[in-house]
């Protein structure tokens, strides 16, 4: 009887050790389900900002290659420009030149391309890129007084920098 | 959501950031636009003259010419040391002026990216002392970014191009080759450890000279062809500038390409073929010059070209075919390919910090290693190594060391790097004192001296009087510096003057075991064992130690002589007090008492070991 008794304690612990070991087995399975979970939902929550970030990038990364595209563009047209001065210097017929000249800017206008104003305006490094300095007392200091190369803005942004030279003061000795 | 940390290519002369997006490193667009130097921006600080606001970047090379005073430029190069920009009455350190180029960049960064940006990962080059990374890293507090890893930039090429996920050991050959300068590092990649070999390189050897050689070459043949020298024509050079780079990089891809530039002078167009053969046979000298370093680099790491794994190229003229070829050829084998060698640095930042934030997953560990050898300034000006060069890091090591004179009761721990045995030939990082030391004869004073370094190559040093418990510290700050070539040239003279720093150690050493040798003969024959010999023997011991102070000033070998004989004379009088001393009862017990009470004396050691004592 006592054996028997002895016995059903033994299993009765057993079985209380046996859950208490599930239970703890079971809190640490969870623990680090919840641990898989969280590190999941953050590598989601970042994929999605990443993603939505993309969204905004993506227009900026179309319009740069157009952008490349319209550079090259560019040094054509300045072409056809210089083409039209040598022509007009000569006395010749340049309605023609003019009237693609024309056309050509129409098109860069389309996509909100514009040249960068430069002589007689004050230098601005947002804008200019000073290639030399030119004494001169007739403008105000840091005037720029001639361009070595155009420049454009796209969209607002500066895409080419135009170049140029700037009105130093003449110091007298 | 964890935190961004971005990655940042803090350059001499141009600077790129770049973060993790969908599990890959993005370049982060400067705000002003793309400009001629890719999505990278110039590492330029200008002050306008108009008080106007202070101009970072392409705007500030813009301005340059009016107001140079103003510009600063290359400030990497003045990193860790005291120089300082005087600006309008005001001033600047250099590591001020990198802080303006990183919080532009973490502007953008937060502009590109719409979160806070605070957290960062920089480069610096692989020869940066501890002062330079210090430096580098106070300027990313400055501008408000926490810095959680500085890294080498050629460890980060190497991880753009994805190195650490191969599971073997590798030796990688870095080729940098700049606008301007041409570094050539080569790593050593094994256990999830990057380590430093070898650098070399040319501070003034880069891309520009390529297209300058190109440029000189076309104005030739324009006036060869028109008799027209286009030189004096700003307007003109500009168009051919502007030309000459398209045409230098068209070449790239195709054989050969035109030159036009109609209406350059006056109605005469300039119409110039250019071939990738006649291209190549222009830049073919230049190329030639980054052999030298290559060979350096090799012959630094002690491995031939046959040893390394994978080559790796980093900067804009790395793009073109003949560069390409020259270093395959060299080593005999291709480059990795697949990464803009542009961008390759600041993709590799990326990826660490992506490593860091647990956006990119990765097996490697990324450890970097010391530089150089740390140490301190021991009697005589005699360099004691604590961590030498190349030590994986974060580390920690430590020292005992003793005084070198009686009642000292404070020691100057003067913390120098570099591979030189004598204090002078190497470069103090800092000293400081620990003082209160209770007055005791030499050698009887423990001090230990611990470094510790942490990830980023940061130093503190604590020395503590292991009597007292009494300790102070240092961490060393940006208060000296090296350049480039000083490293470099410090690498080289560790080589050059092996042989005559080692007779110069040994004579410091040999004056150091003399003079600790007279000290211990002095007391014990004047305190230890005054009553136990003759005066005979007296005299011819103080006779024998007077020899030595006499060649004290003289060189070693006379030393060492003196010192010799005196030794014998200490010895033979020594073992015959032994010999008739009658051993008491239980002597043998004694033995190894005996044996620890004589260990206390300071023991002159002409050689330096760990664990044991030295004269400070």
């Amino acid at each position: 009887m006592a054996e028997n008794e002895n016995n059903a304690k033994s299993f009765r612990q057993e079985a209380d050790d046996k859950k208490e070991a599930d239970g703890k087995k079971e809190a640490a399975v969870s623990e680090s389900v919840d641990a898989i979970l969280e590190k999941e939902r953050q590598k989601s929550l970042r994929l999605l900002a990443d993603y939505q970030n993309l969204e905004k990038q993506i227009i900026d990364r179309v319009n740069s290659r157009g952008d490349k595209i319209i550079l090259d563009f560019l040094t054509v047209y300045e072409d056809f420009i210089r083409a039209k001065d040598a022509y007009e210097k000569e006395g010749g017929n340049v309605d023609n030149l003019n009237g693609i000249i024309k056309n050509m800017e129409s098109i860069l206008g389309n996509y909100d391309v514009k040249p960068i104003e430069t002589e007689g305006r004050k230098f601005d490094p947002k804008l200019h890129e000073v290639v030399q300095e030119i004494e001169d007392n007739d403008h105000e200091e840091g005037t720029i007084v001639k361009e070595i190369a155009k420049g454009y803005i796209i969209r607002g942004e500066v895409m080419k920098y135009s170049k140029v030279c700037v009105s130093k003061k003449i110091i007298k000795e | 959501m964890a935190e961004r940390i971005i990655g940042i290519d803090l350059g001499t002369s141009n600077s790129a950031a770049a973060i993790i997006q969908g599990g890959k490193p993005t370049i982060i667009p400067a705000a002003e636009g793309q400009t001629a130097h890719g999505k990278a921006f110039p590492s330029v600080v200008a002050f306008p003259k108009d008080g106007s606001a202070m101009l970072v970047g392409t705007p500030a090379v813009n301005q340059a010419v009016t107001n140079p005073e103003n510009t600063i430029t290359k400030a990497k190069r003045k990193m860790g040391t005291d120089h300082v920009y005087k600006i309008e009455g005001k001033e600047y350190k250099p590591q001020q002026i990198s802080a303006f180029i990183l919080q532009k960049i973490k502007k953008d960064a937060e502009a590109f990216t719409g979160d806070k940006i605070t957290k960062a990962v920089i480069t610096v080059p692989a020869y940066f002392d501890d002062n330079q990374r210090q430096a580098t890293k106070d300027a990313g507090t400055i501008a408000g970014l926490d810095v959680a890893r500085i890294i080498n930039e050629p460890t980060a090429a190497a991880l753009a191009f994805g190195l650490d996920k191969a599971k073997q050991d590798m030796k990688i050959l870095v080729f940098d080759f700049g606008g301007g300068t041409l570094d050539v590092t080569i790593m050593e990649m094994g256990g999830g450890v990057f380590e430093v070999m070898s650098t070399s390189g040319d501070t003034k050897l880069g891309g520009t000279d390529m297209d300058l050689a190109i440029m000189d070459y076309v104005k030739e043949e324009f006036r060869k062809k028109e008799g027209v020298d286009i030189s004096s024509d700003k307007k003109a050079m500009e168009r051919l500038r502007e030309a000459c780079e398209k045409a230098k990089i068209e070449l790239s891809g195709v054989m050969e390409t035109d030159i036009n530039l109609p209406y350059i002078h006056e109605k005469t167009a300039l119409e110039v073929k250019l071939t990738r053969a006649k291209l190549d046979s222009l830049v073919t000298s230049l190329v030639e010059r980054c052999k030298p370093s290559i060979d350096k680099a090799l012959e630094d790491a002690k491995i031939s070209t046959s040893d390394i794994t994978k080559i790796v190229l980093v900067g804009g003229p790395t793009r073109m075919p003949i560069v390409k070829k020259f270093v395959g050829d060299a080593i005999g084998k291709d480059a990795e390919s697949g990464v803009d060698p542009m961008e390759a640095v600041a993709f590799g930042a990326a990826v660490q910090a992506g490593i860091m934030a647990g956006d990119v997953e990765s097996d490697i560990v990324l450890l970097d290693v010391t530089p150089l050898t740390l140490g301190i300034e021991t009697l005589g000006g005699v360099r004691e190594p604590i961590i030498e060069r190349n030590t994986t890091i974060p580390t920690s090591k430590d020292k005992t060391f003793t005084t070198a004179a009686d009642n000292q009761t404070a020691v100057t721990i003067n913390v120098v790097q570099g591979e030189r045995p004598m204090v002078a030939d190497n470069v103090s990082l800092g000293s400081f004192n620990l003082t209160d030391i209770p007055p005791a004869p030499r050698g009887v004073p423990q001090v230990n001296v611990k470094f510790d370094i942490d990830a980023n190559g940061i130093i503190n040093v604590t020395a503590k009087d292991l009597g007292t418990g009494k300790d102070a510290k240092i961490t060393i700050e940006s208060t000296t510096k090296l350049s480039d070539e000083e490293v470099e040239k410090l690498k080289q003279d560790a080589e050059k003057h092996a042989d005559e720093d080692k007779k110069k150690k040994e004579s410091v050493d040999i004056k150091n075991e003399a003079e600790s040798f007279i000290y211990t003969t002095e007391k014990l024959v004047n305190q230890d064992l005054k009553d136990k010999i003759s005066q005979e023997q007296g005299i011819k011991i103080t006779d024998a130690v007077k020899e030595v102070k006499e060649v004290l000033s003289q060189d070693s070998e006379q030393i060492k002589t003196k010192l010799d004989a005196l030794k014998a004379i200490v010895n033979e009088i020594t073992t015959e007090l032994y010999k008739n001393a009658t051993p008491p009862p239980g002597a043998a017990q004694q033995e190894d008492g005996a044996k620890s009470e004589e260990k206390s004396e300071p023991e002159p050691e002409p050689e330096s070991k760990p664990d044991e004592e030295q004269s400070k």
